[in-house]
């Protein structure tokens, strides 16, 4: 019994590395073929391999088209929005970790509102809203439209390391004479340290990833990466560009995966309903 | 009400054998207990009785039917979990009629079952409150309602009055013994609480990595142990390393220790020359007389007054700065004040030393 | 009294600029809706309330099409992901050598966004694409086929799946993990083969994150915008892409408000029908 149990298992194991491999391993190698075809030669049936790999196209890419200011474009408004957006969770995150109060569980829900509505009728319903109330910086509409659809985020994973804080320390900081700094320095620090950290990675990787808000408010003059990839992706279908501009896209996001690995659950505040 | 036995059963994990060639017979409606610290092997056991692991070598039967490869869910044996494993999506009643469910049993002696377990273990009021609503105690009776509403000849029970306080824990051993003997069911009970197992049982298998190294009634065991292992283990017992000096009569032998000269009364002579005595503390009786056999003299060390008995320590080398050197244990039942450095004299009848095994 | 009064007003305080901003934007941004959807802030014509747009578009036959696509897209989206979850996430309720390795791997497309996602979806099946080419190299085809934009949305819905299978596995991972070995030794010792012990006891204790993977799925599969242009039916459009299309080529804001609120209804119902579908279904399998 034990035997077959484990044979099972390792039959399992076997099929499932397969499916993973044509499920996720090949079309991200085939990405990164593509983006490496050299742009004199091209690659088309009944080539099974490219004719020559070079990176020759990225640097092509970013100086001939948009790339390059879409780069600056997404990163300064990812920026931006990290720092805000850790600004504005901090209270919340600390209500919600540290002070027991009546109706926690609805506030709790309700900040998850942002992603119960379909991120198009947010986005272009904000737009609207941007219009009527006269704000016609683009930068500054994304900025705004990201802050709030990344605040949950922020605010599930401040909030887990808000009740880490160990009361004992904050009041062993307290009687040993540190004040509000001390105390801030001494027993809340260390402990949401790395929260903060995985706060802003998440932040800024959602934000440099948006594509709704990015597009609507955006187009067609500001661009940013997931809108110029998606214009290669869309009616001037060039795949050697997309895949370049899709490997530029997903690359932080594997940052993310080797940083986090372990705190994904935690990165996704959605998992939080689960919790009956 | 079945038999079980289990013949030459190991069950191993990778290199290691959590029983080795365990061999036991129950008898219907017996109640017996495996008892023996952690790590024994006793819920190994007990999980191979109730099929959770198909032993590596080895056969089970129960009513004489050959189960050794029958899934839990097909085995005639319903377990009473350490944790209780109620259903926590599930309201007391329907915990309780989860097996009978299984069975397409009618409702109408669904209801009539559920009706009895749950007078007979006072659970009425609760019936439609899911399991985080109760106390531990209140959830240890579920668990126990349900496995008795199964009507299988043989409960197991994973030491099931561990998680309850020491009060709650002594009434509802008796309530268990009760219910027991009321359904007749066969009880296989493990623990590692000696009270418990000397209390509650018909016969006790005491184990020991893997093994089982002494069975018999609680008396049996108590009075007579194997070896110095189940001699400490059950009960509290003064152990000495002796030589055996030679036998004054039948069944009289005389030894040294390191307390001095002893006689022993045993039926059974000893294994070795150099061998393991041992007699309990409450065997030791305070007298005036200095003259007799097994009569000696000491300091009290510690006296600790219990009520009904005083516990006196006493440091066999008084000048030791090491407490633990070497202490014997008396039990004095007598009415005696007695305090720390008391003279005492004390006398240890020759029936009451055990041999135990050869000095390794 | 005033203790609690100052603590309340600290609470308050606290949750402002987090929670506060947050219902705040989306209290306002679905007012916005629902105002243009009612002919107020036309920005090209005359204002004012009007059911005119809800006419229009209600008796739009391509305004319906798109909505039940969306649904339709949603609802499979959604059943595929969990389908496919649930049997991994027991799978890997107890570690075993290479099951961490196993679960990581499996969590790739959470991190892809889903632009990225389409583009290699898209590359594998297009004209030159790996599956032509395979297909071709073994002799079963002549002529690439043309698998990209097909009529039946099988693209995004594999493009759905891809995507929130592994989100629909972490919540469904951790509800499995969260049972007891014993509880379901239990079920076991009481009768319960592997089926029962799946029907009367996983099931039950997961329905709650079961509910929450298949609700969030639907909304976000309800109101797709990028896998549909990229990857979906030509002929077809989904609620979000219909919306744009009201806003972006035909210029009317309210008629995209009607969609937009359309689409709004559409996520909050569908997900609780689905939510409560699947509790039917649990509930049922328990007897």
């Amino acid at each position: 019994m034990k035997i077959n149990r484990r044979r099972f298992n390792t039959g399992v194991l076997v099929a499932m590395l397969v499916v993973m491999l044509v499920w996720m391993i090949l079309p991200l190698a085939l990405a990164l073929l593509w983006a490496m075809v050299d742009p004199d030669y091209t690659w088309s049936y009944p080539d099974v391999f490219p004719q020559k790999l070079s990176f020759r196209r990225w640097p092509m890419l970013w100086e001939t088209t948009t790339l390059k200011q879409s780069m600056i474009n997404s990163y300064s408004l990812g920026a931006a929005v990290t720092v805000m957006t850790l600004l504005l969770a901090m209270p919340t995150a600390y209500a919600f970790g540290r002070i027991e109060f009546k109706g926690k569980n609805v506030a709790r829900l309700l900040t998850l509102l942002p992603m119960v509505l379909p991120g198009f009728v947010v986005a272009i319903f904000f737009s609207s809203l941007l219009i009527s109330i006269g704000v016609y910086s683009r930068f500054l509409g994304i900025m705004i439209g990201h802050c709030i659809v990344l605040l949950p985020f922020a605010i599930r994973i401040l909030s887990v390391s808000f009740s880490q804080v160990r009361q004992d320390l904050i009041d062993a900081a307290k009687d040993l004479g540190a004040g509000w700094f001390g105390v801030v320095r001494h027993a809340y620090l260390p402990t949401i340290k790395s929260g903060i950290f995985a706060t802003l990675i998440v932040v800024l990787i959602r934000s440099v990833e948006e594509f709704s808000l990015a597009f609507i408010i955006g187009s067609p003059d500001f661009t940013t990466v997931p809108t110029i990839l998606f214009q290669y992706l869309g009616y001037a279908y060039i795949r050697t560009n997309a895949a370049v501009i899709s490997l530029i896209l997903a690359g932080p996001s594997i940052i993310l995966m080797v940083l986090l690995e372990r705190r994904l659950e935690l990165a996704n505040p959605a998992a939080e309903v689960g919790k009956g | 009400m079945s038999t079980l036995s289990v013949e030459a059963v190991s069950v191993r994990f990778g290199d290691f054998y959590a029983i080795r060639d365990v061999s036991i017979d129950v008898h219907q409606g017996e109640f017996v207990t495996l008892l023996g610290p952690s790590g024994c092997g006793k819920t190994t056991l007990l999980k191979a009785i109730s099929g959770f692991h198909v032993p590596d070598t080895g056969t089970i039967h129960i009513d004489g039917v050959d189960v050794t490869t029958v899934p839990p869910e097909r085995r005639n044996t319903t377990m009473c979990f350490q944790s209780y494993a109620l259903f926590p999506h599930l309201n007391v009643a329907e915990n309780i009629v989860f097996g009978l469910r299984q069975q397409r049993m009618d409702g109408n002696t669904r209801n009539e079952i559920l009706d009895q377990v749950v007078r007979q273990v006072d659970l009425g009021t609760q019936l439609k409150k899911t399991p985080n609503q109760l106390s531990g105690g209140q959830q240890q009776r579920v668990a126990l309602a349900r496995a008795l509403a199964m009507r299988s000849g043989i409960i197991l029970f994973d030491e099931p009055l561990s998680n309850l306080d020491a009060k709650l824990r002594e009434q509802v051993r008796f309530e268990m013994l009760e219910l027991q003997k009321e359904h007749g069911f066969t009880a296989i009970y493990v623990t590692h609480d000696q009270s418990e197992a000397l209390a509650m049982s018909d016969r006790i298998f005491v184990m020991d990595q893997g093994n089982v190294i002494q069975r018999g009634t609680p008396w049996e065991i108590y009075q007579d142990p194997v070896n110095s292992f189940v001699a400490e283990f059950i009960g509290t017992a003064n152990t000495f390393d002796a030589r055996v000096l030679d036998s004054t009569a039948a069944g009289r032998y005389r030894i040294t220790t390191a307390m001095g000269e002893l006689t022993v009364a045993s039926p059974t002579p000893p294994k070795a020359e150099r061998i393991k005595v041992c007699w309990r503390p409450e065997a030791a009786r305070l007298t005036e007389a200095s003259g007799e056999d097994n009569t000696f003299s000491a300091t009290v060390g510690l006296a600790v007054f219990q009520g009904n008995l005083t516990d006196i320590l006493i440091h066999e080398n008084e000048h030791g700065n090491d407490l633990h050197h070497r202490s014997y244990r008396l039990q004095i039942f007598q009415h005696t004040n007695l305090s720390r450095g008391d003279e005492i004299t004390f006398r240890i009848a020759p029936e009451e030393i055990r041999f135990l095994e050869a000095v390794q | 009294m005033k203790d609690s009064v100052k603590r309340s007003i600290t609470v308050v305080a606290l949750l402002l600029p987090g929670l506060g901003l947050i219902v705040g934007f989306v209290g306002i941004v679905v007012v916005m809706a629902v105002v243009q959807s009612l002919g107020f802030l036309n920005f090209l014509g005359e204002s004012g309330f009007s059911l005119h747009f809800w006419q229009r578009q209600l008796s739009n036959s391509t305004f319906w099409k798109a909505f039940f696509y969306s649904t339709r897209m949603a609802v499979i989206g959604a059943f595929c992901s969990v389908t496919i979850a649930y049997p991994i996430a027991l799978w890997l309720r107890k570690p075993f050598p290479g099951s961490h390795f196993i679960a990581s791997m499996i969590k790739i497309p959470l991190l892809i966004p889903g632009l990225v996602a389409a583009f290699l979806y898209v590359n594998l099946i297009s004209h030159s694409g790996f599956i032509n080419h395979g297909l071709m190299a073994m002799g079963i085809i002549e002529e690439p086929l043309k698998m990209r934009n097909d009529p039946w949305g099988i693209g995004v819905i594999i493009l759905q799946t891809w995507k929130n299978m592994p989100f629909a596995l972490l919540l469904l991972a951790g509800a499995v993990r969260a049972i007891r070995d014993d509880v379901l030794d239990a079920a076991q010792d009481l009768g319960a083969n592997i089926w029962v012990r799946f029907r009367r006891v996983v099931a039950p204790l997961t329905l709650t994150s079961l509910q929450a993977a298949l609700a969030i799925i639907f909304i976000g599969a309800a109101g797709d915008f990028s896998f549909q242009v990229i990857a979906g039916p030509i002929r077809l459009n989904s609620m979000a892409q219909y919306m744009m299309r009201q806003q972006r080529e035909l210029g009317s804001w309210n008629d995209a408000a009607v969609v937009g609120v359309s689409l709004m209804v559409l996520a909050l119902i569908g997900s609780a029908v689905v939510a409560m579908i699947s509790r039917m279904i649990v509930k049922a399998g328990e007897k």
